[in-house]
């Protein structure tokens, strides 16, 4: 059965399968869209107040950022450039900043139940992996369960990349920067971190002669 | 949520606020709750002050806190700190030291 709220299921399938409205609290991602258009403001408590919408504002913030520049480049390269792929990513920023699973940590008390949900860790993915130049994370699965200590996770992330940069490095950085903000944040034992580009974009022939010198 | 009950849970967030390494505390009642809850603070412009839920219970009371916490230490370490600093706070306040308390981590930024 197709289930929303698994991230395994098909782009297809959860494009047109409706989130919860408690996934982001209520709002959609074109509201958190607006709401970051507008400076946040006139304050919304419903969206400050909200772990999942502070997680996909992060996101959005990012994603704007970056892509402000490539669209600007795809336009200028290519005049029918494709934007599917800010699409793609808008899709996984609002599923993914849902809080999801528990992933518990470890208290000696038998009364503490501490968790960090899922909406956070692969909120910390997406940044470590945004952090690294010329790359924008897509979407971000986790391989076995999290929600039980000690289980084998495999990470599988999907990136966008600029054209001209070095990818391979890119990608080992991208995985490093994971692997650093998971060992640090989280008790998961990660086995392994899977980095795969879909996405390359055009950088403006000013920027790729700057990197010539590290190609 | 009775008046105790709404009293400890404003200790408990003061509490919670304090702990080095917390950014937020949010409202971690049930979602439609919230968003009432929200909507209400909103129209009375005022902030919100028991965000930590306190249920109550035959068997004493149980403690849930939503937080969103810095990246710049451990979440792990920091959520196990606000576990201690809620377990001190609630025996301080005369209840068992076996009550159970939940800490989730919502955002890490």
């Amino acid at each position: 059965m197709t289930n929303p709220q698994d991230p395994a299921t098909p782009a297809s399938d959860r494009a047109v399968l409706a989130l919860e409205p408690g996934d982001l609290s209520g709002h959609t991602i074109d509201e958190l869209s607006d709401y970051l258009d507008a400076g946040r403001l006139p304050a919304n408590p419903s969206i400050d107040q909200s772990a999942s919408c502070q997680l996909a504002l992060d996101a959005l913030a990012r994603l704007r950022e970056v892509a402000r520049t490539l669209l600007d480049v795809d336009v200028r390269n290519a005049p029918a450039a494709d934007d599917n792929w800010v699409h793609r990513i808008l899709d996984n920023i609002g599923l993914e900043a849902r809080a999801g699973r528990d992933i518990p940590l470890r208290h000696p008390a038998p009364s503490a139940e501490l968790v960090l949900t899922e909406g956070a860790v692969r909120g910390i993915i997406r940044t470590a992996g945004d952090s690294i130049d010329g790359i924008l994370i897509g979407r971000c699965r986790f391989s076995g369960d999290v929600s039980v200590p000690g289980e084998p996770i495999s990470v599988s992330v999907e990136a966008s990349a600029v054209w001209g940069k070095p990818i391979m490095a890119a990608a080992d950085r991208v995985r490093q920067a994971i692997h650093r903000e998971l060992q640090t944040h989280t008790e998961l034992n990660v086995t392994d971190i899977d980095v795969t580009v879909h996405d390359i974009h055009m950088a403006d022939d000013a920027e790729a002669d700057d990197q010539a010198g590290v190609r | 949520m009775t008046s105790d009950a709404a009293e400890l849970s404003e200790r408990l967030t003061r509490t919670v606020r304090a702990v080095p390494g917390v950014t937020d505390v949010y409202d971690a009642g049930p979602t439609i709750a919230r968003m009432a809850a929200a909507t209400v603070n909103a129209a009375l412009r005022r902030e919100p002050t028991g965000l930590v839920r306190v249920a109550g219970g035959s068997a004493g009371p149980s403690v849930a806190v939503h937080i969103a916490v810095s990246e710049a230490g451990s979440a792990a370490e920091t959520c196990r700190h606000v576990y201690d600093a809620v377990l001190a706070q609630l025996i301080s306040d005369g209840y068992p030291d076996t009550t159970p308390v939940k800490v989730t981590v919502g955002r890490i930024s």
